[in-house]
Parts: structure tokens; sequence; C-alpha cells
């Protein structure tokens, strides 16, 4: 702990965590983040969100140390948190408080203590998440997915060169979700943007690097390209139609219409009735679980 | 930021926030209301020989204080919570506690502006007795019933 690496980016070493009770949440996590949107994927206590917590300086790694743009994070906290955006998974506003208003004390929270200044922070903000209209209204009034923008709002307050966000899609329509990816895309031109979710198509479709965490281990991490292009030719489908025995082996399962499609993976096709199948992201999450010892099909 | 800025801040924002919350007020006139309710309604001390005792004597002021104790224990705690509890009840913690400020100092602020409110209510008594000679005045007690405000007594309770 309390080294320094004179590179910018996010870079974490050895990170291990061990909650009373003996659930290891972290278990040696090594992970270097130079610039844009990153993708962590994983399962249901996987870590994730215990790895982005620590992050987010919310709480303490028991081994390992993490800079960011040569600032370490556990050794000067309140330096790392100047440069910190952290939507986390659920974010509320206090009763009767107004999004300009809210956003003002997190301005001034955040160190704008010059009135002009906050102003100006605070219209850009509302600005770039569109909630200009609706800056004077309640924030208790606000849709999902208006609530999820003022959030990546109060992240976004001084433009920070860190931005970790949780499930941030989670639950939101198809026009919000695009509207909030924009927003994200925009940012990651200037900031590191840590993205968690479950859904692997958000990954695909906005990252250019990922991370599949496991048991507390990074078991996969590279170019989401590179990580997609290696399974070219090596994974298979079929649709199994209602009411027939659905074979072993498969990596993972999907309902369809007429049946259950099955994916496998293997050197050559199966047999006849298979298909040769595009590799997504979806199949790399499942194939790197199942090779660090956790198929889920 | 100053330490004294947050400080001072925080310190308003949470007697703003209590202030402007429908229990703080609903307890400070609900207080006010119940002694000008015992204030009005004890011609039964007369009857049983008080009759030189004003309704504003020492002893009564005493009296009234500990019984308002029982509701401001519960008022209190509620408003000593609320620094803490507010941000978890609204999911806004952990945005805070991200934020370069100060938490001492920003848990210090709040507990400052807290206390403040604490004291508001715990004035009631104070303002009770001091608009109570109004009841007299607008004839809902005897004339006679109130003697000068015995300050010392007022302040220290």
């Amino acid at each position: 702990m309390g080294q320094r690496v004179d590179e910018s980016g996010l870079k974490i070493s050895g990170l291990r965590k061990t909650y009373r009770g003996g659930v290891q949440a972290l278990n040696g996590v090594d992970l270097t983040i130079e610039s844009g949107m990153y993708g962590l994927l994983g399962p249901n206590g996987a870590g994730k969100s215990t790895l982005m917590r620590t992050l987010a300086t919310l709480q303490s790694p028991d081994e390992g140390y993490m800079t960011m743009d040569s600032v370490d994070i556990l050794a000067e906290p309140n330096r790392h948190r100047q440069n910190l955006g952290y939507l986390p998974q659920h974010i509320g506003a206090y009763p009767g408080i107004s999004a300009r208003n809210l956003l003002h004390r997190f301005a001034w929270l955040k160190g704008f203590a010059d009135t002009v200044a906050r102003n100006y922070e605070v219209d850009r903000l509302l600005e770039k998440v569109n909630l200009v209209e609706a800056a004077h209204r309640k924030v208790a009034t606000y849709s999902g997915g208006m609530m999820r923008r003022f959030g990546i709002a109060l992240a976004l307050i001084g433009s920070p060169r860190l931005v970790i966000v949780d499930e941030p899609t989670a639950g939101l329509d198809p026009e919000e979700r695009n509207r909030f990816h924009r927003v994200l895309s925009d940012v990651a031109t200037y900031a590191v943007v840590l993205l968690s979710t479950h859904i692997v198509e958000d990954i695909e479709n906005l990252c250019r690097e990922l991370a599949v965490i496991q048991q507390g281990k990074i078991v996969v991490d590279g170019s989401t390209k590179d990580l997609i292009a290696q399974w070219t030719g090596r994974l298979w489908t079929k649709t199994i139609p209602h009411g027939e025995q659905i074979p072993q082996g498969s990596l993972h399962l999907s309902a369809r219409p007429d049946g259950t499609r099955m994916v496998l993976e293997g050197e050559a096709k199966p047999d006849d009735g298979f298909e040769a199948h595009r590799p997504t992201l979806e199949d790399v999450y499942y194939l790197a679980l199942r090779n660090a010892g956790q198929g889920t099909a | 930021m100053k330490r004294l800025d947050v400080l001072l801040r925080s310190c308003w924002h949470e007697f703003r926030a209590g202030a402007g919350n429908g229990i703080v007020s609903f307890t400070f006139i609900g207080l006010t209301a119940y002694l000008a309710l015992s204030l009005t309604s004890a011609e039964y001390m007369q009857t049983l020989g008080a009759t030189d005792v004003p309704r504003n004597g020492a002893s009564v002021i005493y009296l009234m204080v500990t019984g308002f104790m029982f509701f401001l224990f519960f008022a209190w705690a509620w408003i000593f919570a609320q620094p803490i509890l507010r941000d978890r009840n609204a999911s806004l913690h952990e945005a805070v506690l991200t934020t370069p400020v100060n938490l001492k100092i920003l848990l210090l602020g709040r507990f400052l502006g807290a206390c403040l409110l604490g004291i508001l209510l715990g004035s009631s008594v104070l303002f009770g007795f001091f608009v109570a000679p109004i009841l007299e005045t607008v004839g809902w007690m005897p004339a006679g019933s109130f003697s000068s405000t015995p300050w010392g007594q007022v302040g220290f309770s």
C-alpha cells in the first residue's frame, strides 16, 4: 500500500478483501484501465460491487493498492474524491428539494464554494443530461429515467477523471437507455468510465475493453473485439423444440418461441442439426465463467 | 473548502431541513397548546386550596417542564437521528461519502444544527409561558391567574 505509479489512468494491484464471516469478495484483483469506457461483468456475488465501492473509497481493502492518475487512492482518499464520480445502483433525493438545489448542494460538497462557478457548473450539467426544463421540479417526482440522468449529473460534478456507474440502465425503457448511453459515451472521451452491468449488450455496444470477474478474481480481460473474435468458428447452435430432451454439454441455453436455443463450444460441428454461431459477448461471458469453473447452463 | 464554511453551512442545512419538517413544527405547536390546555384547566387546583398559586408560578413551571420532557425525549431522539438517517433514507449516503468534504466536520455541523433544533423545541415551554397571559386577556382564564413572569425559573427550565 501507499506506492506511487507515475502513469495516467486507473491501476489496481493485488486487491484483496475478506468480509467478516470469511467471505472473500476480492481475491487478488489486478486491473489497468488507461482511458475510455471499461465494462465489468460478473454474476451476482462475484465481487463487482465490492470492487467499485473500494474504488469509490466507501470501504478499504485488506491488501493491495490502487492509483488514479498517479494519486494513491488509499493514502490520499480526499484528493482522489476530487476527481471521482460515483453513481450507485440506487439513488434518491431529499424530500421536497428541486434538482437544481440538490445539484447546488452537491456541487458545494465537491468544492464549488464560489456561487458563480457553482451556478455555471449546475447549468452545464443540467444541459448535459437534458434536465433543464425539469430543473425546478422536485427530484422525488422524477421518473426512473430522469432519476438516472439526474444521478449521472451528480456524478459528473467537477468533470471527474474516474466515473463509476453501477447498473445504470436497470429498469429504463429503450429510449431512456439510449439517451443514458449517449451521455456516458460522451463522458468516456475525457474520463475513465467503469461500467458495471448485467446487460451484456450494453457493454458490447459501449466498451472497447472489459473484464469478467468471478469469485473475486478477474478471469478474463481485454479488448471486447478480440475476446469475441477468438471464438469465431468454434461455437455452434441448435434450437431444440419444446418437449424434447436438451443434450448435455451446452454453453448456455436461451428461450425461443419454437423451443430452446442451445449454444455449445467445439472444434467441429457436433452434428448436422447444428449450425455455425457468430460469437457474441454473451458467449464470451459464459465461456469465461465455464473456464473459471462455473458453467451456468 | 474552509472547515468553518463546511461547519456553518452543514449546520444551517440541518436546521433548515429539520425546521421545514412537519414533525418539528407539529411538536412545537402541540407542546405549546398542551401547556395552554393545562393552564386553562387548573380550576380544580383552587378547589383543592391552591388559591395563592399563580399559574406561572415556579413550581408549576418545573412541573410542566418535567412533563414536557417525556415528549421532548422522543422528539429529540428523532432530531438527532436525522443527520445520519436523512442521507440513508434518501439513498444519498454513498454520494455524500464520495465527496471530498471532511466527514467529521460535516457531521459536527449537522449535529450543531440538530442541537439548535432541539433547543428550539425545548423553548416551546418558554414560548408557552411567555404567551400564556394572552389567555387571561381573551378571558379563557380568570383575571389575576398570572403573576409577573419568573424569568429565572423559565430560563433555568
